[in-house]
C-alpha cells in the first residue's frame, strides 16, 4: 500500500518574524534553523511511518510544493523514516492559495499513482485547515478529518476515530481516502542521525508542470490586501504596597472585580 | 571560517540541540536532585543514534566522524552533563576499543547492540587501589585447563553506567609479574554468573549518571571474548582513552558554554547601584575571559578532532592534541562555572538556577579519563620524549 504524506516547510516556531516596509515578511532564527517541517505535519509523517512499521504501508512518500529548495520539511520527513520525498516546484504555481495547493497535491498524487492514503496534518501556518478536504474533493476521495486514531486498515477499507465536538466517532470508509490527523494520533518521533544521513543521500525529485500537466493551478483567489503588526497592547502595572497581607489581598481582589477580571 | 564543519555536521548538531532542549532540559534538574538514572531519555538517545556516532553503519552506527560526535556531545552537555557521560562512554570508551581491536564477530555482536541503543556499555579500568597508575591493577584472569575460558576474579571501581550496563570492556591482569605488559582486555556480559554490581556511588556532580563497583568471582569469560591479544590490554586502554578525552573535552565545553550563556543573560538584566551589572568593568572582565576560554577550548577540540581523523590515514597517535584539549577545556569549565556563580551572586549559589549544577558537574572533567596532572604528564612527555 502506498501512502503519501503531504507536508509543508514553515518558519521555525522559534523564529523572529519581521514585517518589512514593503509589506513582505521575513524571519530569522537565533538557533540557526529558520525553517522547519510544519509541526502539525509531524503527526502525519509519524502516522505514515507507523503504518509502514506495522507492515501495512510499503511506501511512505513525503510530498510538498514550494520553491525548489524548500526541502527542509521533506528532509526531516525522510530523516524520521519516510521512504521517498517529492517536491513540486514550478514558476507557474507561484502564489497559489489552498485550492491551488489542493489541485497541485491531487495532480501529484495521481502522478505517483496507486496511492491508497493521503495524510495531512491538521493545519498549516495559515491556520485554515482547508487543504486536506480540498485535495480530497479534487481527487474524488473521501475526506476524513480530525482523525485521532486508525483502528483498522486493510487493502480496501479503513476504520478511524474522529474528534467531534462532544467526543469521538468511529467511521469506516473504503480506500482511497484523505486523512487529516490531529495531535492525539501519535507522539511524533525525533529524526535519527542515521535518518539525517539517509536523507542527505536521497535525491529529491523536483516535479513541475511537465509532470503534472495542470491547465491552471488557479493562482490565488485570496488576496492579502494588507498585513500589519498587531498594535502593542497598552498595559500598566499596579503595585499594591501594604504591610498587611490581608489588606493587600483584599485590595487585589477589589481591583480585579473593578476591572471585571473576576 | 571552519570549512571542515559540513552541512551534515550542522544538522547533527541541530538535532542534538533540539533533543537536549526539548527532552532533557525538563528533567535534568529532577534527576540531578534524586540521582535517578534517566533510563527513558538514554534509551531514546540510543534509538536516535547518539550512542554510536562514529560507529560505521554496518555495525548499526551513524558512520560520522569525531567532529560530529563532539558537536553532538557538546550540545547534550550544554543541557545536562550526566546524559553526556553515558553517551561518551558508549561512543568512545566502549565502542572505539572493540572497533579498533576486536574481531569481526565481536564488532557485530557487541558494538551493534550498543550503537543501536539496544544495550548499554561500560568500560572498566580503574580499581580501588589503582586509578592514574592503572598498570598496577590487581584483578586477574587465568585461562582454564581446557583453554576455553578465562576465570576472572577481582574488584573494579568507579565504573560509569555499571549499575545498568549489559556489556563491559574490562581490563585485568593475565600476567601480574609483567605489570602493565600483563594487562589483557575482555568483553564481559553482565548477565552471566560470577558478576556482581556494587551499590551506586553517591557523588558531587553528574549525579544522574550511575557509577558503581563491580565484582568478579570465578566469572567464566569465553576465550572468544578476549579483546586483542594477551598483554595488549594496556595499549588498548590508552588508545581508547585518547579518543575518550576528546569526548570529555567536549563535555567540559558544553558545561562551560551553558554557564557563559546564562551569565551573559544575567549581566544584561540584573541591576545594582542603578546600573546593569554587565556595565561594571569587573563583571565585563569575567565575561571576556570566560568567552575567550570557551572559544579557545572549542578550537583545541577541533584540532584534536582533525588530528584524530588524520590519524585514521597516517596511523599517528593524537595523544598530544587530545590531552591538550581535555586539560584546557576541563580546567576552563571549572573556572568558567566558578565565575558564573560569582556573576549570579546568591542566585548562582541557589538550586533555583542550574549554575551550581554546572559547577558541580564541571569538576569531574578534571578527574576522569586521566586527571589534569596526568594530562600534563602526557603533554610534557610528548614534547620531550623523556619519561
Ligand atoms: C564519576 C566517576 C566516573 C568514573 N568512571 C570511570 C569509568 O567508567 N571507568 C574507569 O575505569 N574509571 C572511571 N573513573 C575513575 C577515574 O578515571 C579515576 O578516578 C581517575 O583516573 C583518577 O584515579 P584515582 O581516583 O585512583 O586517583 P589517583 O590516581 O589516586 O590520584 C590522586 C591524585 O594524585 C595525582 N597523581 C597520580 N599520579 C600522579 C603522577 N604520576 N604525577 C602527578 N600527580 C599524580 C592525581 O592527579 C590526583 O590528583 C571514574 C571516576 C569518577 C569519579
Amino acid at each position: 500500500m502506498k501512502v503519501v504524506v503531504c507536508t509543508k516547510q514553515t518558519p521555525s516556531t522559534t523564529a523572529a518574524i519581521t514585517l518589512n516596509n514593503d509589506g513582505s515578511v521575513s524571519w530569522e532564527d537565533a538557533g540557526g534553523k529558520p525553517n522547519i517541517l510544519n509541526p502539525w505535519d509531524e503527526y502525519g509523517v509519524e502516522t505514515g511511518i507507523r503504518l509502514k512499521e506495522d507492515g501495512k504501508a510499503s511506501d511512505v512518500i513525503a510530498l510538498t510544493t514550494g520553491a525548489p529548495d524548500d526541502t527542509v520539511g521533506l528532509k526531516t520527513a525522510l530523516a524520521m523514516g519516510c521512504t521517498e520525498a517529492i517536491i513540486v516546484a514550478d514558476e507557474a504555481y507561484a502564489g497559489v492559495d489552498t485550492l491551488g495547493t489542493a489541485r497541485i497535491m491531487a495532480a501529484a498524487i495521481n502522478n505517483i499513482g496507486d496511492v491508497s492514503l493521503a495524510i495531512f496534518g491538521r493545519q498549516i501556518n495559515g491556520d485554515m485547515g482547508h487543504t486536506a478536504v480540498q485535495t480530497a474533493v479534487k481527487l474524488g476521495w473521501t475526506p476524513l478529518t480530525q482523525v485521532t486514531a486508525i483502528n483498522e486498515i486493510d487493502d480496501d477499507r479503513i476504520v478511524v476515530e474522529r474528534a467531534v465536538d462532544d467526543g469521538r466517532e468511529t467511521v469506516e470508509a473504503p480506500l482511497p481516502v484523505v486523512l487529516s490527523v490531529s495531535k492525539e494520533i501519535y507522539e511524533p518521533r525525533y529524526p535519527s542521525f542515521m535518518g539525517i544521513r539517509k536523507a542527505n543521500r536521497v535525491k529529491i525529485p523536483v516535479w513541475g508542470n511537465d509532470e503534472l500537466n495542470l491547465d491552471d493551478a488557479g493562482g490565488s483567489k485570496v488576496d492579502w490586501s494588507d498585513i500589519y503588526d498587531i498594535p502593542a497592547r497598552e498595559g500598566t502595572v499596579q503595585m499594591i504596597d501594604s504591610d498587611d497581607m490581608a489588606d493587600a489581598a483584599k485590595e487585589l481582589v477589589d481591583s480585579l472585580f473593578e476591572e471585571k477580571v473576576i | 571560517m571552519f570549512d571542515f564543519i559540513t552541512e551534515e555536521h550542522r544538522e547533527i548538531q541541530q538535532l542534538a540541540r533540539d533533543f537536549a532542549q526539548r527532552s532533557i532540559a525538563p528533567i535534568a534538574e529532577a534527576h540531578d536532585e534524586s540521582g535517578d538514572f534517566p533510563i527513558d531519555t538514554i534509551r531514546q538517545m540510543g534509538q536516535m543514534g547518539f550512542m554510536g556516532i562514529e560507529v560505521p553503519e554496518e555495525y548499526g552506527g551513524v558512520g560520522m566522524d569525531t567532529l560530529a560526535y563532539s558537536l553532538a556531545l557538546t550540545e547534550i552537555c550544554k543541557v545536562d552533563a550526566s546524559h553526556g557521560t553515558v553517551m561518551s562512554v558508549n561512543n568512545s570508551l566502549f565502542s572505539h576499543g572493540i572497533l579498533k581491536f576486536g574481531t569481526e564477530e565481536q564488532k557485530h555482536k557487541y558494538v551493534t547492540a550498543v550503537a543501536t541503543g539496544e544495550k548499554l556499555g561500560a568500560y572498566s579500568l580503574t580499581e580501588p587501589m589503582s586509578g592514574s597508575d592503572a598498570g598496577n591493577m590487581k584483578s586477574t584472569a587465568v585461562l582454564n585447563e581446557e583453554g576455553t575460558h578465562y576465570v576472572i576474579n577481582g574488584r573494579k571501581s568507579w565504573v560509569t553506567s555499571a549499575p545498568y550496563a549489559d556489556i563491559i570492556v574490562l581490563f585485568v591482569m593475565t600476567d601480574p609479574q609483567a605489570k602493565h605488559r600483563g594487562v589483557t582486555a575482555f568483553i564481559i556480559e553482565t548477565d552471566q554468573p560470577g558478576f556482581e554490581r556494587g551499590k551506586k556511588e553517591p557523588k558531587l556532580g553528574i549525579r544522574a549518571s550511575a557509577t558503581s563497583e563491580i565484582m568478579f568471582e570465578n566469572y567464566l569469560c569465553p576465550i572468544e571474548n578476549r579483546l586483542g591479544k594477551e598483554g595488549e590490554g594496556f595499549k588498548i586502554a590508552m588508545t581508547v582513552l585518547d579518543a575518550g578525552r576528546i569526548g570529555i573535552a567536549s563535555q567540559a565545553l558544553g558545561i562551560a558554554d551553558a554557564a557563559l550563556e546564562a551569565s551573559i543573560a544575567y549581566a544584561k538584566e540584573r541591576e545594582a547601584f542603578g546600573q546593569k551589572i554587565g556595565q561594571f568593568q569587573m563583571i565585563q572582565q569575567k565575561l571576556a575571559d570566560m568567552k575567550t576560554r570557551v572559544e579557545a577550548s572549542r578550537l583545541l577540540i577541533y584540532q584534536a578532532c582533525l588530528a584524530k581523523s588524520a590519524s585514521k590515514k597516517s596511523g599517528k597517535r593524537y595523544s598530544l592534541e587530545a590531552s591538550m584539549a581535555k586539560l584546557y577545556a576541563s580546567e576552563s569549565a571549572m573556572w568558567v562555572t566558578t565565575q558564573a556563580i560569582q556573576i549570579h551572586g546568591g542566585m548562582g549559589y541557589s538550586k533555583e538556577m542550574p549554575l551550581e549544577r554546572y559547577f558541580r558537574d564541571a569538576k569531574i572533567t578534571e578527574i576522569y579519563e586521566g586527571t589534569s596532572e596526568i594530562q600534563r604528564m602526557v603533554i610534557a612527555r610528548s614534547l620531550t620524549g623523556l619519561r
